[in-house]
């Protein structure tokens, strides 16, 4: 150490492309599913989730943490995607630029037609009336099952760990395989906004 | 009605951290059965991400090649405004001025034969003197007298 150039906190352009380049099958594996289990709350498709999330930390607009494992972060990333573009379009409808970005990277401006204006404005309701229609649904999937609702609703909720396992008196094993449960049931029951 | 919704959303953001965490968590061979189960084939999964991230590396590249790009015109136009412009009578007279400002500066005598020198050799001279940090003196009243 003390030779060359203090190393930066975080991983740079060309660092995080090959890092991102160089994840294993399994690692893509991984990444794809999480896209398409997010792209079920999103009117992003998959594909276009993982690729924007790719292009925001190799342009370094998102910067990632040295000590950061790559999928957790690149999982992170999206996930504000989703939440991000969905709070944007309720609140402010110009906004869903990101989304329409997000949805067409290759143009090469940032301008919307007044067709993709009109697109987002309805789109703003849409995303409204799905949110409270998709909580609905989620825990309507679990009619049959008091406990996966519970479950369900105490995530929802905000509780966490030993808190919500301890809501259902149920042990470890038979608390993973709930949320398993839960997680198919939502994969099963919602499409994703687009085929990939 | 308003926070309602957002408290939908929010609820919706935590179920889904909450599902994408048992997914980052998932050990390999379940990842891989749960694809399987899904009707999907893992190894064309990760050949699609794949063909996604290099997409994505592609796009990257070309957009910091333009902004390297933009950033040498954008250097070059700078520069370009800092430059006087001169006729080459004007230049020969400039240089003319430097010279015999600084008959000390043991600036050749070839070079102050200038009836003998090209224009293209005029602009070099006055190039090479300002790099020397030779330049014209502007003459103040306090010098004239």
């Amino acid at each position: 150490m003390g030779t060359g150039e203090p190393v930066s906190a975080h991983f740079s352009a060309v660092e995080i492309t090959e890092a991102i380049r160089g994840l294993d099958a399994t690692e893509f594996v991984r990444l794809r599913r999480i896209a398409r289990f997010l792209a079920r709350f999103s009117t992003i498709s998959p594909d276009d989730l993982v690729q924007e999330a790719c292009c925001r930390v190799m342009e370094e607009t998102r910067l990632c943490p040295r000590e950061m494992q790559l999928v957790p972060f690149l999982a992170g990333v999206m996930r504000s995607m989703v939440s991000d573009a969905a709070k944007a379009l309720a609140r402010h409808p110009e906004r869903s630029l990101d989304v329409l970005a997000a949805k067409g990277r290759d143009r090469s401006d940032d301008t919307m037609t007044a067709e993709e204006v009109l697109i987002a404005l309805e789109d703003e309701e849409v995303l409204i009336a799905r949110a409270a229609s998709a909580k609905r649904q989620v825990l309507g999937l679990f009619d049959d099952d008091v406990v996966a609702q519970i479950i369900a609703e105490g995530i929802m909720e905000g509780l966490e760990g030993e808190d919500l396992r301890a809501l259902t008196e149920l042990d470890k094993t038979a608390f993973a395989s709930k949320r398993k449960l839960i997680r198919r049931r939502i994969t099963k029951a919602f499409p994703e906004s687009a085929k990939s | 009605m308003t926070a309602n919704r957002k408290d939908d959303r929010e609820a919706l953001d935590r179920l889904m951290s909450v599902m994408v965490d048992d997914l980052l968590n998932m050990p390999e061979e379940e990842l891989i059965a749960e694809t399987l189960s899904e009707g999907h084939n893992p190894t064309e999964e990760a050949e699609a991400i794949r063909a996604v991230i290099e997409q994505a590396a592609r796009a990257c590249g070309q957009s910091r090649l333009k902004a390297a790009k933009n950033a040498v015109a954008a250097g070059r136009a700078k520069q370009n405004q800092n430059v006087v412009r001169l006729d080459a009578s004007a230049a020969r007279q400039r240089l003319a001025a430097i010279l015999a400002q600084n008959v000390d500066s043991g600036v050749s005598l070839a070079a102050r034969n200038q009836s003998q020198l090209s224009d293209a050799d005029v602009f070099g001279m006055l190039a090479d003197l300002k790099e020397l940090g030779i330049a014209l003196e502007k003459k103040t009243p306090e010098s004239e007298s």
